[in-house]
């Protein structure tokens, strides 16, 4: 199915270059330099015989091959997607995030357009099924609150995908707020998803309309989704959520109160995306550490 | 048999004429339909957000004499533009509307609506005008065929 996304999305000689390679993390192309994907095998160029680790072989991404992949994504259709570009991504399908990156225009200080795109983000979604079992005897000792902290590309996305999973399957109703369509893959079941929808509207609607014991979401972004996170508390709802951030001392920084999640998980790239760091508590003491 | 003869070259003349006048009427048709096309993507595109491919084959559907042009510029979309066909427009008329299909989907609601404003403006002139030419050419032409014949029988004889 991803596959057929990507056909759709990109040039015909830069999918049949892909294609060779099963784990792809993310594809990266920026006006005039070599495209690069990265993959569990680490950082691959692109050129006309498939992925290289010359750089000088490289295929240059082109106004062209930017534009074009741009409005396949989209589906020629700027207009049927214009809150998620002022936001600056696209949500292909498939759970496939495509970051765009060019001059914005603004209006009242607030982007209402991007042009002349300089870069683009491919980030292809993948599902590691048990990631999150460490995860178990937390959930089942009755915490409720838990964020997932990472610096970009360190798995948080994944680990909440699988942690959406493991609740599901112990038996609880969990609604999943995937703001990007890039978190709930299909095949995905005993979810309640409401997709491309706010932090605001998801909260407020999902807590009202589907009474789930947990809520997950990605991407905190500090001070302005607290209201969101103390109205699910006020209901009795807990939540599961992740944030970028490099480590527990910068969640202060970004203006998360304390006392209010009570474990943290902390990811890294060191040993490959997805390293667990280790489980905190409420007062930053280590529960568990990866053996 | 010459009489015959004289009835056949007439309304063979006559037909002709017809023909020619009947590309009027469809070239008024034609603009019609673009103005119907024009409306009718200012509510799928600008107010319902519907992507770009599936609201013009959806017309397309609707609209009969555009709907070749239409799927073909769909087609277009997916693999590779190709040469569009021409549903019977003067070349400048349709030139038009294939900028005009081009700059669709390119920018967001508020700029694709002004772009369809602006289209529906200039297109209604343009069918006013087709409306114009048809009133003063397509009875002159099936007349002139008819007396283009009567000459040439006259001739004959």
């Amino acid at each position: 199915m991803k596959e057929s996304v990507l056909k759709k999305i990109l040039p015909p000689a830069l999918h049949a270059c892909l294609q060779a390679e099963e784990k792809i993390f993310e594809i990266r192309l920026r006006l005039n330099c070599p495209i690069f994907a990265e993959t569990a095998q680490g950082r691959y160029f692109c050129s006309p015989v498939g992925l290289t680790l010359n750089r000088g072989q490289a295929v240059r991404a082109s106004r062209e091959v930017l534009d074009g992949i741009f409005l396949r994504a989209c589906d020629h259709s700027v207009h049927a997607y214009e809150h998620q570009i002022r936001e600056g991504f696209l949500s292909v399908g498939e759970g496939i995030r495509l970051g765009l990156c060019g001059e914005c225009v603004t209006e009242r200080g607030r982007v209402t357009a991007l042009k002349n795109l300089n870069a683009l983000l491919i980030r292809l979604p993948h599902e590691v099924r048990g990631c999150a079992s460490f995860l178990t005897e937390t959930f089942r000792s009755g915490v409720t609150k838990l964020l997932i902290l990472s610096p970009p590309g360190g798995g948080k996305t994944t680990l909440l995908r699988d942690v959406a999973r493991l609740l599901s399957g112990e038996g609880k109703n969990v609604l999943l707020l995937d703001e990007r369509g890039e978190l709930c893959l299909p095949g995905t079941q005993d979810l309640d998803v409401l997709k491309n929808c706010s932090k605001r509207e998801g909260f407020l609607m999902g807590i009202r309309a589907m009474a789930p014991d947990f809520v997950l979401c990605d991407e905190l972004r500090g001070e302005e989704d607290l209201p969101f996170l103390k109205e699910a508390e006020a209901a009795g709802v807990g939540v599961v959520a992740t944030v970028h951030a490099g480590g527990l001392s910068d969640l202060k920084k970004k203006g998360f109160p304390a006392g209010y999640f009570e474990r943290f998980a902390v990811l890294s790239s060191a040993r490959g995306r997805g390293t667990v760091e280790g489980l905190f508590d409420a007062g930053s003491r280590l529960v568990y550490a990866l053996q | 048999m010459i009489v015959l003869l004289c009835a056949c070259i007439v309304a063979c003349t006559t037909y002709c004429g017809y023909a020619v006048s009947r590309t009027y009427f469809r070239r008024e048709e034609i603009l019609g339909e673009i103005l119907r096309l024009i409306v009718r993507l200012k509510d799928d595109l600008c107010f319902f957000r519907e992507r770009l491919p599936a609201a013009l084959l959806r017309a397309g559907e609707e609209l009969g004499t555009l709907s070749d042009l239409l799927g073909a510029f769909v087609a277009g979309l997916e693999g590779g533009e190709k040469p569009l066909p021409n549903p019977g427009l003067k070349e400048e008329e349709f030139r038009r509307l294939c900028e005009l299909l081009r700059a669709l989907g390119k920018s967001d609601a508020g700029r694709t609506g002004e772009i369809l404003a602006r289209a529906e403006e200039e297109f209604s002139r343009l069918r006013q005008e087709a409306e114009r030419e048809r009133r003063k050419f397509a009875a002159m032409y099936v007349k002139l065929g008819f007396t283009a014949g009567l000459l040439i029988c006259i001739v004959l004889l």
